[in-house]
Parts: C-alpha cells; sequence; structure tokens
C-alpha cells in the first residue's frame, strides 16, 4: 500500500481528474497506425476514430511487403475495455501472420485471423467476451493499382464518377466459435485509379438520428460521400464528422466509429 | 447536517453494493467487505491499478477502485481467458471494472450529482491532486484472496 497525493482547491474535480492522462486511452490509440502512415502508401486518406468511451473496439491494420499494401479494419463484438483487449488480440494476430507465414490475398488473410482467434479461444469455455470481430481488408499495389477486397461482414464503398458501388463482403464475422466453417473470397476491384474508396465499422450505420430519428444506411451515406468525391480526403474528414455529428444532433453517440477514407 | 451525513452514507452504500454486485453476479465469487475506516491523514490509499472517477455537482469529490496486478489478472482469465495478460490488459480490467460500476452508480444516483468516465492509471500520477476538505472513506474489498481498496471522497 502506498500513499501519496497533493491537495488543492479545485472547484471541479472532473475537471482536475481530466488533466491526468488514461493509461488505456493511451494504449488503445498507440496500438493503431498514425493516420500520415496511410499517406505514405494511398494518394490521399483520413482516418476517423471516435471511440464511445475513452476506448474502443474498433482498429485499423497496416502492412506493405514491396509493392503491395494491406490496410485492413476490424470492428471487435462489443465496446469499452473489453473490446480494446480484443482489439490487442487481433493486432497480435495479424504481426503473427506477417511474421510468419507468406499469406498474400485478403481472403486468406481473413481465413487465417479466423483461424488464429477461434484456435486461441477454442477451450475457453464461459468467458464473457464475443470473440467475432468484422473485418474488410484491401490489397493495393501501389505500382499497377490493382486492388483486391475481401470483407468479414464488412462492405467496401466505392464512390466513382459513374456512382456508388458497394463490394460486398461474406456474411460470416471472423473468429466465431462455433462449429460453423467459414471462407472469404478476394474481389477485384475495378476503375481504381479514380475512385474513392471507404471501410466503415458498424457502428456508423448504428447511429440514430437524422429528420426521422433512424440509422444512417450505406446508400445514404455513400450518397453523402458522392456528393464530395472531388474533395481532398482531408476536407472530406471533416465533412464526415460534421456529417455523423449533425446526424446525432442532442442523441449521444451509441456506438464506436471509424472510418477509413482512401485513393488509390 | 445530518442529511448530508445520510447522503454521504448513502452514496456509500450505491458504490459499495454496485462493487460487490460486478463480483457476485459477473464473477460468481462473492466478495467480502471488511470493516470501512474513514482516513484522515494526507494522500491517497492506493494499490498498483486504479481507476478512478469523478463526482461533480451538489458535492465535489472522487471515488475509486484500487487492486495489484494478480486481481485485475484473475479477472481477466475469468472474462476472456487470457492467462497471461500484458500490463495495456491489466489497465483495461481495472477500466471495465470502474466503468461498470460508475454506470450502475451513474443510473441510480440522484440528479444532484454527476459523475465522470473512469480515468485509469498505474501508481500515483504527479499530476493527480486531490480537493481540500474531503473526507475519504476507505472499504478494505477481499475478493478471491485479493485484496482491493473501493476509496469514496466528498468535500
Amino acid at each position: 500500500m502506498s500513499e501519496s497525493g497533493k491537495k488543492v482547491n479545485e472547484s471541479n474535480w472532473i475537471v482536475n481528474l481530466d488533466k491526468i492522462e488514461d493509461s488505456t486511452r493511451r494504449n488503445y490509440f498507440s496500438v493503431l497506425p498514425q493516420e500520415q502512415m496511410l499517406m505514405e502508401f494511398f494518394s490521399d486518406a483520413f482516418v476517423i476514430n471516435k471511440p464511445k468511451g475513452r476506448v474502443g473496439g474498433d482498429g485499423y491494420w497496416l502492412h506493405s511487403n514491396g509493392n503491395d499494401v494491406y490496410l485492413a479494419l476490424f470492428t471487435c463484438v462489443g465496446e469499452g475495455h473489453l473490446a480494446s483487449m480484443m482489439i490487442r488480440i487481433y493486432m497480435n494476430a495479424l504481426k503473427k501472420m506477417v511474421d510468419g507465414y507468406s499469406i498474400d490475398f485478403p481472403g486468406s488473410i481473413l481465413q487465417f485471423l479466423h483461424r488464429e482467434v477461434q484456435a486461441r479461444f477454442k477451450d475457453k469455455n464461459n468467458i464473457l467476451l464475443n470473440t467475432n470481430a468484422n473485418v474488410g481488408i484491401v490489397k493495393l499495389n501501389t505500382t499497377s493499382k490493382a486492388m483486391e477486397f475481401a470483407g468479414a461482414n464488412m462492405d467496401l464503398l466505392q464512390v466513382h464518377r459513374t456512382g456508388i458501388k458497394i463490394i460486398t463482403g461474406e456474411k460470416s464475422q471472423v473468429g466465431e466459435t462455433g462449429e460453423h466453417r467459414s471462407s472469404y473470397t478476394s474481389i477485384s476491384l475495378e476503375n481504381t485509379k479514380d475512385s474513392n474508396f471507404y471501410l466503415c465499422s458498424s457502428g456508423v450505420f448504428n447511429l440514430i438520428g437524422g429528420p426521422d430519428f433512424k440509422k444512417i444506411t450505406t446508400n445514404q451515406f455513400g450518397e453523402f460521400l458522392r456528393d464530395r468525391r472531388k474533395v481532398a480526403m482531408s476536407e472530406q474528414k471533416s465533412m464526415t464528422e460534421q456529417y455523423l455529428a449533425t446526424w446525432t444532433g442532442a442523441n449521444r453517440q451509441n456506438d464506436d466509429i471509424m472510418v477509413i477514407g482512401f485513393k488509390a | 447536517m445530518e442529511s448530508r451525513k445520510e447522503e454521504f452514507e448513502a452514496t456509500c452504500n450505491l458504490f459499495i453494493n454496485s462493487v460487490s454486485n460486478y463480483f457476485k453476479h459477473l464473477t460468481e465469487i462473492d466478495s467480502d467487505m471488511k470493516v470501512p475506516y474513514l482516513k484522515e491523514s494526507d494522500g491517497l490509499v492506493l494499490k498498483d491499478f486504479t481507476g478512478m472517477i469523478g463526482i461533480s455537482g451538489s458535492r465535489q469529490g472522487f471515488v475509486y477502485i484500487s487492486a495489484n496486478r494478480e486481481m485485475f489478472a484473475d479477472l481477466i482469465n475469468l472474462f476472456i481467458g487470457i492467462e497471461d495478460p500484458s500490463e495495456e490488459d491489466i489497465l483495461d480490467m481495472a477500466g471495465e471494472i470502474s466503468n461498470v460500476v460508475a454506470g450502475n452508480v451513474r443510473a441510480n444516483l440522484g440528479a444532484n450529482f454527476m459523475i465522470s468516465v473512469p480515468t485509469v492509471f498505474e501508481g500515483m500520477p504527479e499530476e493527480l491532486n486531490i480537493p481540500e476538505n474531503v473526507s475519504m472513506y476507505v472499504i478494505p474489498i477481499k475478493w478471491n484472496n485479493h485484496e482491493a481498496f473501493v476509496v469514496l471522497g466528498l468535500d
């Protein structure tokens, strides 16, 4: 037992407490890549990461191998500190894959993740945590701009001058501990050079608000992004933050939110 | 004056019950509340890892839950099945229990009180200052052979 502390005349203790850095928040953000790192591999990009609390269950991963770059967004089921622990488990599984295996295709990476998480929790009965996650992963060849996508209960939004395309992922999540088998297909994308792409956590589509107090649909969000297609990603970021805040209005943010926008 | 004392006791009981229920319902292992005591000397009673919640409104103060690594490691093993938790996991577990307790208390506190999102830290942060004129009520808890403290300080 240690005894310490200084006494001050502080009129609002909550304000005083907010001056201390929360260690879990620092840990959560430090495990994720910096937003600027995306600019090294994509011609333009942004990341919006707004956990509901101090920490969240949304994360993203960036990895390059020669001319190929991989970007994944994952939404761990649940929220708060337990989901934040799962973020590290997913990040560590991806690190293990990079260190020990040559896996090229986005679908194969999802399959690896699924098996890793499933194996880790296989014999753990009665745990209070959902180990599943929605994951979307993109592979980009930075020279040819060829691009592939695979999703586990996550879609990719493609905004092109001809319209909005929703690249649909598989329905099954990664990491489910049941007996069912999951397979994930890698989808080759077209018109990659003059499109904007967006990966979104499920929290975006759980936000309740708007004129009819409803959730945002993928099409509504896609149309919002399409109308700003020519705007730089940094501006799109602030516009998207404003759009989501306006949609939520006076209601409390009810889920973690992550949006990653990028151009090949 | 009597009503402030009653208010203090009622607030203490809310936190005690919330912590007790957390262990009982989520771990299915009962916790044992030891004899609470009023702490009069300066400084905080801290274990290794702490989740602290600020209280404001009609009265200013704080409540925190503090325990050593081993207790949080046991909870992580029980909840998540991780047998070798990292430092980050331990801090998150301290945050999780503080969050649940804060949420339960928030739902039951009167409109005169507001409580903050917990702040989690290891050891004693230099920046942490405690308000003057705060009485601290220390409730030692034993759970699964681990000792923890719930400490309530109100002006």
